[in-house]
């Protein structure tokens, strides 16, 4: 992105900010509702001074990692098997359609019966909702590489594992790198939402506890928080994936559009 | 591809050390987990962090569980039916729910049951009320026919309590529109004229009534009854039957929070900001729960019969049935 935009891009932040703060203090929203940024800040900055905030966002950090690499675990794993293997594409297909379209929020309170309130439920959640996304686009990377990659390694005798780890799945990688940052964001939204719903701990239960308890500037700075934090990870898959696939880009020639 | 395997054999063995690890480290307990002590018994209790729930805080910050030998962990939920749904997976052994959700359940076959006294409405100090907006005309029930109200769960004891009140005015209940708002957006649903009439409970009523935006239309309870056992304490009637023990301390714990309670208002105003996000300020503004140590009939049969009466169930439920036997009832 050249230096012009770049700088046209935070001034449209600080506008949105500048338009926040003077809404709120000149009435135009009510600031029972909407307090000004600046209060938020000040109030919010209390609570990262004694570590409340640090802790909480530990907390849906730790859901949101172990539910994302577990997914990433599985979901690159099925992925390849029902990618590679047409009898698992078969039988995995007719679950995965009926799965898929549940809404992860709605499995909630199945979590909830099933696996209780603390980590082990959040995790579960934050990992089925993260798991499609991957799995999906594994499967599609693995279906969509080059037969004519496959082809020209068998020829040089190959073996199939070896195609597999040399051929395949580096030619998979941009989808799954996609599925994964998909997966990123999705994996972040339930984190947040399940400590909404149950459990003592983590940002959402941060944001709503604040709601509840008529402290709406920290509800605001809790909410702003998973905001940040979300296009954070955001960037660092990005950044991540601009340098394993860097090979790529740069075959494709793609580089320079980044 | 039947040397999938080689794909995690690869790497130095450093590398797969670290990834080990990692994969351990995702199963491992989350860290807090407290060795039980002997002689204790451990219980774990849901909570919604709101003023209601302020015997079990006393109880929990006194020191009055322990004294009993129970250990007692405190798990903050955001509402009754995940408390509930967690009781009846067995993830909570006990824990905060609204009388008339246990109405409701038991009518349908859960065997939820109440084993511990909770908050209490008084027509004389009542911490949840139906509100209207400031300059709004509506003054009575009929006011109110084919217009929005909101409740903060519908089919449950705010809207129950608003029907009621309609009956009583010699309105039409089916007439009104009942829509779900949460306590917190009350406020701003009657300042923008989404809903015409709003049941909300503290400290969100002070809020409101305090900055202009709302006034007080009616005390609905008070409809059903002038006390009314609005909250408790409740077990699985196959939990309670196996904890009989359990279930005693805790009531013992809870009635002797009650008392400290009732005796010291201060100490009560500084307990529960520890126990949820509410400042000193609010707490001393708002109207406080109330409390009282025994269960009683009157206070329950009144929201069955309402229950009744609206159709929430549809068979009768006794009093009996629905406190543990290990609770006395007056």
């Amino acid at each position: 992105m050249p230096p012009r935009l770049r700088a046209l891009r935070w001034l449209f932040v600080l506008a949105i900010l500048a338009l926040w703060e003077g809404a709120s203090r000149c009435g135009l929203v009510d600031p029972a509702s909407l307090p000004p940024l600046t209060a938020v800040a000040r109030a919010f900055a209390a609570d990262v001074a004694t570590g409340e905030v640090m802790r909480h966002m530990g907390v849906t950090l730790r859901a949101y990692a172990q539910g994302l690499g577990l997914a990433l675990a599985v979901g690159i794993g099925l992925g390849v098997l029902m990618g590679a293997i047409p009898a698992c594409s078969a039988g995995g297909r007719i679950l995965l359609e009926f799965l898929r379209p549940i809404p992860s929020v709605a499995v909630i309170p199945i979590a909830i019966l099933l696996l209780g309130i603390e980590f082990t439920m959040r995790t579960a959640v934050v990992f089925y909702a993260a798991l499609w996304p991957i799995l999906l686009n594994t499967m599609y990377g693995i279906y969509d590489v080059d037969p004519a990659y496959v082809e020209t390694a068998r020829i040089f005798g190959r073996r199939r594992g070896a195609i597999l780890r040399a051929v395949v799945l580096p030619a998979a990688l941009p989808y799954i790198f996609t599925g994964a940052r998909i997966a990123s964001a999705i994996a972040l939204i339930l984190a947040v939402t399940a400590e909404m719903v149950a459990g003592s701990s983590g940002l959402g239960f941060y944001v709503k506890s604040s709601e509840m308890s008529l402290r709406v500037e920290e509800m605001y700075g809790g909410i702003a928080l998973t905001g940040v934090l979300g296009s954070l990870l955001n960037g660092g898959f990005v950044g991540l994936e601009r340098w394993a696939l860097r090979w790529h880009r740069g075959f494709t020639g793609q580089l320079a559009k980044g | 591809m039947r040397r999938l395997g080689t794909l995690a054999m690869h790497g130095s063995p450093a590398g797969r050390l670290w990834g080990i690890a990692f994969l351990l480290s995702l199963f491992s307990a989350p860290a807090g987990q407290a060795a039980q002590g002997p002689g204790t018994i451990a219980l774990r209790v849901g909570v919604i962090p709101i003023d209601a729930c302020t015997q079990i805080f006393v109880a929990h910050d006194r020191g009055f569980f322990e004294s009993r030998g129970l250990r007692v962990s405190l798990t903050a939920m955001q509402g009754g039916p995940a408390i509930a749904s967690a009781i009846s997976g067995g993830a909570l052994d006990m824990g905060w729910s609204n009388t008339v959700s246990v109405v409701i359940a038991a009518a349908k076959g859960f065997d939820f049951q109440i084993i511990a006294p909770g908050a209490l409405h008084l027509s004389t100090n009542a911490p949840t009320l139906l509100l209207t907006r400031a300059d709004s005309p509506v003054r009575t029930a009929k006011d109110l026919e084919g217009q929005p109200v909101s409740a903060n769960e519908l089919a449950n004891i705010t809207e129950l309590a608003v029907r009621q009140w309609a009956k009583r005015g010699s309105a039409n209940p089916d007439a009104i529109r009942f829509v779900e708002v949460p306590f917190p957006q009350v406020e701003a649903a009657l300042k923008a004229d989404r809903v015409k009439a709003s049941v909300t409970a503290e400290p969100f009523l002070s809020a409101a009534v305090g900055r202009g935006t709302a006034r007080v239309l009616a005390d609905v309870f008070s409809a059903i009854s002038p006390r009314l056992l609005i909250a408790s304490t409740i077990a699985r009637k196959s939990w309670v039957a196996a904890h009989r023990d359990e279930a005693r301390r805790f009531l013992e714990a809870i009635v002797e929070a009650t008392a400290y309670i009732n005796a010291h208002p201060e100490d009560r105003a500084a307990i529960l900001p520890k126990y949820t996000r509410l400042t000193h300020e609010v707490v001393r503004k708002i109207t406080r729960s109330n409390f009282e140590p025994v269960l009683k009939r009157g206070d329950i049969q009144p929201l069955i019969d309402a229950s009744l009466e609206n159709g929430f169930i549809t068979s009768p439920v006794s009093v009996r049935d629905l406190v543990a036997d290990t609770a006395p009832l007056e």
